[in-house]
């Protein structure tokens, strides 16, 4: 029988091997535990978050937290109903207009994904057309705009002026390297985030709110 | 000029090519050795 | 043009400023204006972007127009940042991508290294590097008679050379300083662990082999550092002692690839450059320009042992203030922001500039302005913004 709390700390410790392990012990024993495991790893990757925040764990620590999480969820998939851990709503991100930077957008990804959001991800170098489109036809109210460049900050601008124009009912966080406050006030935003874990608080409530 | 060859095999193409391409250079080969190890660097990183 | 002569005297004058303004030896005159100016300079010239790295004399007469219009002591980016027409001959290994529109040149997480590649690299890194390396980056390469495609690229390499030095003249006849002495005892960023992460294992894979393979890291960093790193500080260890007096500088590191790092990492990998930085700092009389791109205040505690009056630091994140407080022994250089540059009025650029050199130069006036980031978007600067904190820059004399 898995160890679950033994799960979430080497989770948040980064130990693959161990991580490796465990996951295999509830596939072999048949995989009814997935779900668990999953929960689990989510917990430990909420660690992971937690860490960098206090200046523990830096962006190699991310990166690498974000491929365990892939390849947890990689064991555990044949096991978990539906295939995909069980979703508290759906969110748009992308790196914007102009900016192939993606780093930064994975790791979100990434720790969405471990708080159980359900993420579209539109990639790299995104139009505001295809934002609008995506999020009109998908009925997303979350948009998570990414960039890293100073010129990400005039493409995050024409997206936020897009949505408007298009009259949809949406919430949008700018992050990265050129984002603050005043970026907030130039671009429209409603919010914006240095660490991941803030995105994915933002996003909760935001969430919540759309749900009810 | 000679036949073609292959310049990236190592030492033997890397020094044919320094006799080829550097004569610009003084006729020595710690010179040459070291212009053609900023050829490597830069081919690396740009 | 002006007088040939007084600008070289301008040069001169502007180049033993600027050393003394790290090392304290002597008379600071002004205020060193750092140009962190990037493809701005193409854009203010009125090229699209695509046309002024793709022909030489569009981007001469740009950095020439640059050199007129906004008088400063360094400009620190005079073409050395294009090599396209020189890669495209092989191919585009790095894969750049040039978008006009938002004036943007980027290329994506380069990776040619493979996972099983570590042990044939630490075992003979030259042989790895010609043999398997440069095919895989440049796949022109691959065939056998490749001596065909290395000649048409070593004219280009030769072309390029020939360029920057005549770049370099150009923005000289303008009074401007040559700024890093290319054959110092430590490149830009040409050690191991800085080549491994920007083009080698990428940021993605090299963030997991800190974890997975921590001592096959260390060892490719070791065996890159002495095909490239060590050698070159063998030769700047041999060169005279004392400042090269044609450059403001003799070592311009360049810190990228410290972003992942914590600092257990960093002593480990990244450290050791630096010591080899500092052994010639001390040991040759020379003076350091350090460039971070990103933040870097976790480092501060290993940067306390920079040695006093040789060090400057600009860097893109890092608040200006907390740094010269942390570090003082270093100079600090920096403090404008792209955001006013851009956006802001010629009066907030000349107050904030103003301030910049009362808070951070004191009384010995030891303070480089500069802007954090790299300038290269066109909202990023703008002609009046720049030109105003030029002309205040350029009335201060002590």
């Amino acid at each position: 029988m898995a160890d679950f709390n033994e799960l979430v700390q080497v989770m948040g410790d980064l130990e693959e091997d161990e991580m490796i392990r465990i996951l295999e012990e509830v596939m072999a024993d048949g995989g009814s535990q997935a779900q668990a495991a999953m929960d689990a790893c989510q917990a430990g990757m909420n660690q992971v978050g937690k860490l960098f925040e206090e200046g523990e764990y830096f962006v190699g620590d991310l990166i690498y937290a974000g491929e365990l999480m892939t390849q947890a969820v990689d064991i555990l998939k044949p096991a978990l109903v539906g295939g995909e851990a069980s979703s508290s709503g759906k969110v748009l991100l992308c790196t914007v207009a102009g900016d192939l930077h993606d780093i930064g957008k994975n790791i979100v990804h990434a720790m969405l994904e471990a708080a159980g959001i359900e993420v579209v991800d539109l990639g790299i170098d995104v139009k505001p057309e295809a934002v609008v489109q995506t999020a009109k036809e998908q009925g997303i109210h979350v948009i998570l705009l990414s960039g890293v460049l100073t010129l990400a900050v005039d493409s995050m601008k024409a997206t936020i002026e897009a949505l408007k124009a298009e009259g949809l009912d949406v919430k949008v966080l700018i992050g990265g390297a050129p984002v603050n406050e005043e970026a907030v006030a130039l671009t429209g935003a409603d919010e914006w985030a240095f660490s991941p874990q803030k995105t994915v608080k933002v996003s909760q409530e935001w969430l919540s709110a759309y749900a009810s | 000029m000679g036949e073609e060859y292959n310049v990236l095999e190592y030492p033997e193409g890397v020094k044919r090519a320094e006799k080829e391409f550097l004569d610009f250079l003084p006729d020595d080969e710690t010179v040459r050795d070291l212009f053609m190890n900023d050829i490597l660097q830069w081919l690396i990183q740009w | 043009m002006a007088d040939m002569s007084k600008m070289e005297e301008l040069r001169k004058s502007r180049t033993q400023n600027f050393k003394n303004v790290i090392s304290g030896k002597g008379p600071v005159d002004h205020i060193p204006h750092f140009g962190n100016m990037w493809s701005w300079k193409y854009y203010d010239a009125g090229y699209k972007f695509s046309e002024a790295l793709l022909d030489y004399n569009k981007m001469s007469d740009a950095i020439g127009q640059f050199c007129q219009r906004y008088p400063m002591d360094v400009v620190y980016e005079t073409g050395w940042r294009n090599p396209i027409q020189v890669t495209g001959i092989l191919g585009n290994g790095n894969d750049y991508i040039i978008d006009d529109d938002a004036y943007s040149i980027s290329i994506r997480d380069q990776s040619y290294m493979e996972d099983g590649d570590y042990e044939k690299l630490i075992a003979n890194p030259k042989k790895y590097l010609w043999e398997e390396f440069l095919p895989k980056k440049f796949s022109v390469l691959k065939n056998q008679n490749n001596s065909v495609d290395f000649r048409k690229f070593m004219e280009k390499y030769l072309e390029f050379g020939g360029k920057m030095g005549e770049i370099g003249a150009l923005v000289n006849s303008y009074g401007c300083c040559n700024f890093a002495d290319p054959n110092g005892p430590a490149d830009y960023w040409g050690f191991g662990y800085e080549i491994l992460f920007c083009i080698m294992r990428g940021i993605r894979k090299l963030s997991v082999d800190l974890r997975r393979r921590p001592e096959q890291v260390a060892a490719a960093c070791q065996a890159l550092d002495e095909t490239f790193a060590i050698p070159r500080l063998e030769r700047g260890m041999a060169a005279p002692e004392g400042s090269n007096p044609d450059y403001c500088v003799d070592m311009n590191p360049v810190m990228l690839a410290h972003i992942i790092l914590n600092p257990k990492q960093f002593e480990r990998y990244y450290w050791p450059q630096f010591e080899r930085i500092i052994k010639a700092a001390k040991e040759k009389d020379k003076l350091v320009f350090l460039f971070i791109e990103g933040e870097s205040k976790r480092f501060w505690d290993f940067f306390q042992e920079f040695p006093k009056d040789r060090f400057a630091i600009l860097s893109e994140l890092d608040d200006v203030y907390e740094m010269k407080k942390a570090l003082p022994n270093c100079v600090v250089c920096g403090g404008m922001t792209a955001d006013l540059l851009g956006r802001g009025t010629p009066e907030q650029c000349v107050d904030l500039t103003r301030k910049l050199i009362e808070d951070l130069g004191g009384s010995d006036h030891r303070y480089i302005f500069s802007t954090g980031k790299m300038i290269s978007f066109p909202n990023d600067c703008s002609r009046e913004n720049l030109q105003a904190i030029c002309n205040y820059l350029g009335s201060i004399h002590y």
